[in-house]
């Protein structure tokens, strides 16, 4: 039994700060995030998610009594313990016997719920599932890595009938990178140790194994595929990973996202995946690679073969347009950094 | 060092018993009708124990009322209930709050335990927020001014200065008022009543012993009260508060007169919108035009019914249970003539009717008294 | 400290969080929050759930300022300044009280068109408590 997409749905945050600000306070910025998004005082990863899967919802056109799981991901649930998808689907208004599941510990998890979530489709236990990955990292205000750290959600809808998009195969690979970003339990700040050769080697290897094992499979090579997302590192390792596996520039930088929002954690995948989506792909293949720091890497194969609706307004670019600049001064509040709030 | 509850009730019983011009042995009184909402950090359950030490009358029947701002209102209608049915003879009414010895997040948490909690409150207003919603609905519906809010702040003032029981004893212009700082647009600073400290005592008895204590008893004509739901967002009209017009129906009734017959009003201004609101729901002018009717002066001594000559709550002040039996004493002093200053004294005045209110409605209770 | 304690808040989750009405059986009404009685007919309410749609308009608002706020609000008002409340006349009839988010002051204004969002309303007793603010409407 096949499952594939039906729908995806997105949601990006009103408040945005520009890297100036950065170099302002700190005196340096990530070179590849001109300005990014930032959660609300009154925003996190599931009040995110919620507004994607409503999105993704609509896009399908589909009453949220059909769905029988919602898979929630993220590095920065709300809550270490108690349930955060059951949060957003009370929102929803799912029905009492919906599957909930959360996905954490790496921002590799938005591809590791969608995997789940299209077998839990795939075996016959529900006809349709929702994935909703949010996240808002934060990173120490006093390290390099917090500058690039976003805020999004997307959702993907995936279902047996009407899947517009075809998922032909996948391979995973676990891996056990140490220092690479991390946070331990209890900490509030996600952060890594600064040994770039050697992780820049790891991301190399286990990201080449996961891309080539899932290609072998299905006894494909990179000039089968038309458009490829590669998520979980920073922009410019991705474009020179994916020219080394042999895709060109072209294929991989509409997906490129953290410029104009940062790095969006375990969003970051499927929120590539729906913004490519929402233009016509018809009749191409896409890979969706998902890496996560410390931990290994999923891929997707994907086969277009329908088309995908969005609701007006709700577009991947209407969201993007919807900005107000706040500074790092009302930054720290925004985000409690100041003080716990 | 300020007053504690006890003492200060004390001073107000002893003030009201004192004030009876043929004398009045305190332990005379039979029951007690005690107005207070519980606000001070001070004792909640069984107050009535408390008002018993502090007035010397333990032994006798107590009872705390409670009904947010108009909890003494509703105590002085109890308390004329008991003497009017017989079951006592002499009765004390009044109220006590104690607002300022709390730090400011726990005074708010008090101010906002009269209104809808669960909705009105958890989305993040208090009553500011509530009668502003209120003010923005008159002013739409009928074009009421931000500036006729801000006249009956001025009005409310000047009177406040001329009366040595104010808590606010400061005229403010227009312009002060209209520049004030905004607290829930359009109702600004002095839009908005003070918290307050205060306590009041009211003697009641018998219609037919009254002579007994005093050559001028003021007779309580009517009483009327009523309730409407507690969320404003749930009623059908924002721009009236249904339980002030059906209090003030049943007292008119009950008295036998009409709005026109009335020579002074106490009403409850907690914010000057209320103030305006009132106008209207005791009848003083048609729906919708309580804004002309302040700012032709008719609700000033001298106007067509004035209202408010003690300051109010804005510039008197608002000890929550405290404010329906301070309406009453305002009432009786003028009735007798007998304000401090004559610049405040309503000019031979018959009757005056009482209007205190809970919160944004919920409960109102009216008094009608007469020479 | 509960000011709303958990069981008080969380009979009121579909409401909160989903925005289900209750039409009454007798008379049709959509009521909104669900109370003991039908808002309209005054009878005990028996009703089917009604997942309201969230658009609506502005009924009235206020900006709730310094010293306005409730002490659930006081951290807000601290790190994020004045907010917006408003009174918004649902499409289906009912009206509800909550935020305004992501407007300017000069967007708000009587009947403009709102959209319900979910958001992080406080937090008490060591829990998010999550419900619905609105924003203007976005153009469709």
């Amino acid at each position: 039994m096949q499952a594939g997409i039906v729908s995806c749905g997105v949601y990006i945050p009103r408040l945005r700060i520009k890297r100036e600000e950065y170099q302002r306070a700190w005196g340096y910025s990530s070179r590849w995030v001109e300005e990014k998004s930032v959660a609300g005082f009154d925003e996190d990863s599931i009040t995110m998610s919620v507004e994607a899967a409503s999105n993704a919802l609509m896009n399908a056109n589909l009453d949220v009594s059909e769905i029988d799981a919602v898979y929630f991901a993220s590095t920065s649930a709300p809550y270490a313990e108690k349930q955060n998808a059951s949060t957003i689907a009370t929102a929803l208004g799912c029905k009492s016997d919906t599957a909930t599941l959360d996905a954490t510990s790496s921002t590799r998890s938005g591809t590791s719920a969608l995997l789940s979530c299209l077998d839990f489709v795939a075996s016959g236990r529900g006809r349709t599932g929702l994935v909703a990955a949010g996240d808002c990292p934060l990173g120490d205000p006093t390290g390099t890595l917090e500058h690039q750290l976003g805020a999004a959600a997307a959702a993907v809808v995936v279902g047996r009938e009407q899947a517009a998009v075809k998922v032909e195969g996948s391979f995973s690979i676990a891996s056990e990178t140490l220092g690479e970003r991390f946070r331990r339990d209890g900490q509030s700040y996600v952060t890594s140790v600064d040994l770039g050769p050697y992780h820049e080697r790891a991301v190399d290897q286990v990201v080449t194994s996961c891309m080539k094992g899932m290609m072998d499979r299905l006894h494909r090579s990179p000039k089968d595929y038309a458009w490829l997302v590669l998520q979980g590192l920073d922009d410019g390792k991705a474009m020179g990973l994916s020219k080394k596996l042999g895709f060109e520039d072209s294929k991989i930088a509409p997906s490129m996202i953290s410029a104009k929002i940062g790095d969006v954690g375990a969003a970051s995948p499927l929120l590539a995946l729906s913004k490519l989506l929402e233009s016509t792909l018809q009749g191409q293949r896409m890979i969706l690679c998902s890496y996560g720091p410390g931990g290994g890497a999923d891929a997707l194969s994907l086969s277009i073969e329908g088309e995908m609706k969005t609701v007006s307004g709700a577009a991947y670019a209407d969201y993007l347009a919807r900005k107000e600049y706040i500074d790092y001064m009302t930054y720290m509040k925004v985000r409690r950094i100041i003080a716990k709030g | 060092m300020s007053l504690g509850a006890d003492e200060l009730f004390a001073q107000a019983f002893r003030e009201a018993a004192e004030d009876v011009d043929r004398g009045f042995d305190p332990k005379l009184v039979q029951e007690a009708y005690i107005g207070t909402l519980g606000v001070g950090g001070g004792q909640l359950g069984n107050f009535s124990a408390v008002v018993g030490d502090a007035a010397g009358l333990t032994g006798i029947p107590i009872t705390r009322v409670e009904n947010a701002c108009a909890s003494s209102g509703f105590a002085f209608r109890s308390a004329f209930l008991a003497v009017a049915s017989g079951v006592c003879d002499i009765a004390l009414a009044g109220g006590i709050e104690k607002m300022r010895d709390l730090p400011p997040d726990r005074l708010r948490y008090w101010l906002g335990v009269s209104g809808d909690t669960e909705w009105e409150r958890l989305a993040g207003m208090t009553f500011a927020g509530v009668y502003a919603l209120m003010a923005q609905r008159h002013i739409h519906q009928y074009g009421t001014k931000e500036e006729q809010l801000h006249m009956v702040a001025v009005k409310n003032h000047k009177y406040g200065a001329e009366n040595p029981k104010a808590q606010l004893q400061r005229a403010i212009t227009l312009e002060q008022a209209a520049e004030s700082a905004v607290v829930c647009g359009p109702l600004r600073l002095y839009d908005c009543c003070p918290t307050s400290d205060g306590a009041s005592a009211a003697i009641l008895c018998e219609a037919t012993m009254a002579k007994r204590f005093t050559e001028s008893p003021i007779r309580v004509l009517g009483t009327g009260a009523g309730t409407d739901r507690l969320a404003l967002f749930l009623r059908d009209d924002f721009t009236t508060l249904r339980a002030s017009t059906s209090a003030s129906k049943q007292a008119y009734d009950m008295a036998k007169v009409e709005p026109k017959d009335i020579n002074l009003a106490e009403v409850h201004d907690c914010f000057t919108i209320a103030e305006i609101m009132a106008y209207e729901d005791l009848g003083f002018c048609k729906k919708g035009e309580g804004g002309p009717l302040i700012e032709e002066g008719q609700t000033y001594i001298g106007g067509r019914i004035p209202v408010n000559v003690s300051g109010g709550l804005k510039a008197k002040g608002h000890p929550i249970g405290a404010t329906g039996v301070g309406q009453i004493y305002e009432i009786t002093k003028q009735l007798r003539g007998k304000t401090e200053k004559r610049s405040r004294q309503v000019p031979d005045a018959k009757l005056g009717l009482a209007h205190n209110v809970g919160g944004s409605g919920a409960t109102a209770v009216v008094h009608i008294l007469g020479r | 400290m509960a000011y709303v304690s958990i069981p008080t808040y969380s009979r009121s989750i579909p409401q909160r969080y989903a925005l289900i009405g209750a039409r009454c059986k007798s008379c049709g009404t959509v009521n909104f929050p669900r109370g003991v009685n039908c808002l309209k007919c005054g009878k005990v309410l028996e009703s089917e759930p009604v997942k309201l749609s969230g658009r609506g308009k502005i009924y009235c608002f206020t900006t709730v300022s310094r010293g306005g706020a409730p002490p659930e609000f006081a951290t807000q008002q601290k790190f994020v300044g004045s907010y917006p409340v408003a009174v918004v006349e649902l499409d289906e009839g009912p009206k509800i009280v909550a935020q305004m988010v992501d407007c300017k002051a000069e967007q708000l204004k009587i009947d403009l068109k709102v959209e319900s969002t979910f958001r992080r309303i406080y937090e008490d007793d060591g829990m998010i408590r999550y419900g619905i603010k609105f924003r203007p409407a976005r153009a469709s």
